[in-house]
């Protein structure tokens, strides 16, 4: 074969090679308030209550002890609304137009989770995280394309300062966890719910495995950067049929089951006034294989005492988040203006959520 | 420690500029994604050249044809109203419950019925309670029996040949009068080259019992349709009759009358449904066929056979009803003499080649259906009972593809004009007459 025809090839290769259409979403299976408010980049905040959920190489800073029930959602309520209006109610002319004309695209996200917080470990029991997208496409032959992830997680989170000298300190940790996830990711005509029940229509796979998550954390006391290293999910089965993530009608949640790393550099500092940290986080497909270059997230956080203010920027995503904590409970409230579907979709949508915690 | 710091920035630095970068841009699929949510179909037809497109984009090119034609789900909300949208899609797997909008003007229809209308209701009602004591007595609604231990494929095939010889009686039970009906279901005789003795686990031996059992069930439901004939008991609905059908269209024979007199009365409990299918403009059914077209190779793609077959069903079929419905004036039609009265065939008849073009659409798609149906036998096991049932459906739907076939097989590309006018003609006397006089 000559080397123009290879050439040939290898270019069509790289052009076919057409992904589904992808998703971010702000809840994550066992994601605390900080992971939520700051799209995860959190993972050089020392002085987070929640510290190691956002890195277990933090997981030495994190002084929360004992039983912490925690439940979080995220929407924005137009589609809550469009839902809503969509199943359980007689479609309107109007609302149909609307619906893919203005609202083709729905999205719900909500996780619950239990923590026993110890000094050597914190075990976790998350029993129901589900996220949820739905897009209406092509009015001359309506399909619906969803993504419907349920999932739950069994884990065990454990971290030491390998290092901790002249106030420069290297912790590691570890997050083992079992999950199950049922997902359906897939399109169906609009006229198959006429003749089919839609249980039948809709038939969730179910994947199920062991998974870590691997996270190092440096902190130097001088002018020089903090910097993180945090792997997720590794060993996590999120794969599907090739035929059908390359296909742009499907809906593709990204950053969140899959195995995925991050890096993040900032610094955190304390004062009087309170505790500062800044991070720019950078997210990589895989260990560390390739950059996501318009997900990288920068953000700020600032901690007074019972009282933690976040606030996360990235190019599709910005939030500002509150939380206020006594010790038997937490509150958080947390406002996103989200792009999901990225550079696929550029209508903004406006979205708040709250995270409540009891701490027993 | 310092070292630490510089080392773990720079391989930041480096895994930033040095890693591949992913990014997921937007294709120009789902630009044509978006212009066709947003209703702008030009902007999709536009960009794609239908000799360079690929699989995906022949597909949106083909909705955008069919979404300038108004042939969406949007422009149609009225007519789907009636089926779907007057219900949460919650309830949208029970849908027969949904016919209220219907049933409230059959209501009405039937308060204000004329004579005629009721002599015809009255009819009914007798015929249906003769054919539910013949139902009975034949036991044509219990289910065959299931012939254990003999394999789907033997009983599919004893059971075929049986339902064979009934869907022909049943067609033309004329044909089938004279014989006694062992003639056309001889007595099953026992394969000795298979099994030396008559031994109940033998295969051979299952086989013929259950030919026998299948035989005698098959018998009875031939004997319903013969008695049925003996005493004229069928209504306009399953009108059967086909001495003088030849095939060949004519508006005044007497058997096309009864088609035709059935197609009014079906036309006439319709009157709300198709008085909401819009009219597709004769640019709209141009690109109507644009869009059958583009979706018809489509078919070949296993990816897409299942959307094109549905989509060609939907888009072919309203454009039928559109044509169809251009002739009729259903805001004068308070029955249904009135609504034949004030047919105007012209319409209907000058779109004869669109008409003939999206009948052989859907006859295609029937044999796509058919060759569906057989490869999902092939490779899935189904029950006695199922296969049964979709035996049955299928030989029903066979019969009439039979008759649509020999209509085809007659059917002129393009209607000549001199035969078109006379039978136009013949038929509008014969409506006027009709209307004088009853009038």
């Amino acid at each position: 074969m000559r080397k123009s025809h290879l050439i040939a090839l290898f270019v069509i290769f790289i052009c076919k090679r057409v992904l589904a259409i992808p998703v971010l979403h702000q809840v994550r299976p066992d994601a605390t308030f900080s992971q939520i408010a700051s799209f995860e980049a959190c993972t050089l905040a020392r002085s987070s209550s929640d510290a190691a959920s956002c890195n277990p190489g933090l997981f030495k800073r994190d002084k929360t002890l004992g039983v912490q029930f925690s439940f979080a959602s995220v929407t924005d309520g137009e589609s809550v609304d469009v839902g809503r209006k969509l199943i359980f109610e007689p479609i309107k002319e109007k609302f149909l137009r609307e619906l893919f004309d203005k609202n083709s695209y729905n999205t719900w996200g909500g996780n619950t989770s239990i923590d026993f917080k110890t000094p050597l470990f914190h075990l976790y029991y998350d029993p129901v995280t589900v996220t949820a997208d739905v897009l209406v496409l092509n009015p001359a032959f309506p399909e619906v394309s969803m993504a419907l992830v349920k999932s739950k997680r069994l884990g065990i989170t454990s971290g030491y300062d390998i290092i901790d000298r002249n106030g420069h300190v290297v912790g590691v940790g570890v997050n083992f966890f079992y999950y199950n996830r049922k997902q359906y990711l897939d399109a169906f005509p609009l006229v198959d719910l006429t003749s089919t029940d839609a249980d039948e229509l809709i038939k969730f796979e179910t994947k199920s495995g062991a998974a870590a998550d691997v996270g190092l954390a440096y902190h130097n006391p001088g002018w020089l950067p903090d910097v993180s290293l945090l792997v997720k999910n590794l060993n996590s089965n999120y794969r599907s049929r090739s035929d059908r993530i390359k296909s742009e009608r499907l809906l593709w949640p990204i950053l969140l089951y899959e195995n995925y790393s991050r890096l993040g550099i900032g610094k955190d500092f304390h004062s009087d006034y309170g505790a500062f940290t800044v991070e720019l986080n950078a997210p990589f497909e895989g260990v560390y294989r390739s950059y996501y270059e318009d997900y990288t997230t920068l953000s700020g956080q600032y901690t007074l005492r019972a009282f933690d203010l976040i606030v996360g920027m990235a190019r599709f995503q910005k939030s500002i988040g509150i939380k206020f904590s006594s010790k038997s409970t937490q509150v958080g409230i947390f406002y996103s203006q989200n792009q999901p579907l990225g550079d696929f979709r550029h209508r903004m949508e406006r979205t708040a959520g709250v995270q409540l915690g009891v701490l027993l | 420690m310092k070292l630490i710091s510089l080392v773990l920035a720079s391989l930041l630095l480096g895994s930033l500029l040095g890693c591949s970068k992913k990014s997921f841009n937007k294709s120009s699929n789902s630009k044509l994604v978006d212009a066709l949510n947003s209703n702008n179909p030009d902007y999709v037809i536009a960009r794609i050249a239908p000799d360079k497109a690929s699989h995906d984009e022949r597909y949106w090119l083909a909705s955008a044809y069919a979404l300038r034609a108004k042939v969406d789900v949007i422009n149609l909300y009225s007519m789907l109203e009636m089926f779907l949208f007057n219900r949460s899609a919650w309830d949208w797997d029970d849908l027969d419950e949904v016919r209220d909008p219907y049933r409230t003007f059959l209501t009405s229809v039937n308060v204000n019925q004329t004579q005629e209308d009721a002599n015809s209701d009255r009819r009914r009602t007798v015929l249906a309670r003769s054919d539910n004591y013949l139902r009975r007595r034949f036991k044509m609604d219990v289910p065959l029996p299931s012939c254990e231990g003999v394999s789907p494929a033997s009983y599919a095939s004893i059971s075929s040949t049986y339902a064979a010889i009934v869907a022909q009686a049943e067609y033309s039970p004329g044909d089938y009068f004279n014989e006694e009906p062992e003639t056309y279901f001889p007595e099953p005789i026992f394969d000795s080259s298979r099994a030396s003795t008559l031994d109940p686990q033998n295969d051979a031996w299952k086989e013929w019992k259950c030919k026998l059992s299948l035989r005698e069930r098959y018998i009875d439901m031939f004997r319903y349709h013969r008695v049925r004939y003996r005493y004229d008991l069928y209504d306009s609905n399953n009108e059967t009759s086909e001495s003088e059908d030849d095939g060949l269209f004519s508006l005044t024979t007497e058997s096309w009358q009864n088609i035709a007199m059935e197609i009014l009365w079906k036309t006439y409990e319709s009157i709300p449904f198709l008085q909401r299918v819009p009219i597709i403009t004769q640019q709209g059914q141009a690109d109507v066929t644009q869009a059958s077209d583009l979706m018809l190779e489509l078919i070949q793609v296993p990816a897409y056979r299942q959307r094109a077959l549905k989509s060609l069903l939907y888009w072919n079929s309203v454009s039928i009803l559109s044509l169809y419905r251009t002739g009729f004036d259903f805001e004068n039609s308070t029955s249904v003499k009135q609504m034949y009265c004030h047919f105007d065939p012209r319409p209907v008849v000058n779109s004869y080649s669109i008409l003939l073009s999206r009948v052989k659409t859907l006859r295609r798609l029937y044999d796509y259906y058919k060759q569906d149906r057989e490869t999902e036998e092939r490779t899935r096991r189904f029950t006695a009972t199922e296969l049964e049932r979709r035996h049955k459906d299928d030989a029903s739907l066979a019969k009439n593809i039979a008759r649509l076939d020999r209509s085809l097989q007659n059917a002129p590309a393009e209607l000549d004009p001199e035969v078109r006018d006379t039978e136009l003609e013949k038929f509008m006397n014969k409506q006027v007459d009709n209307c004088i006089i009853q009038d």
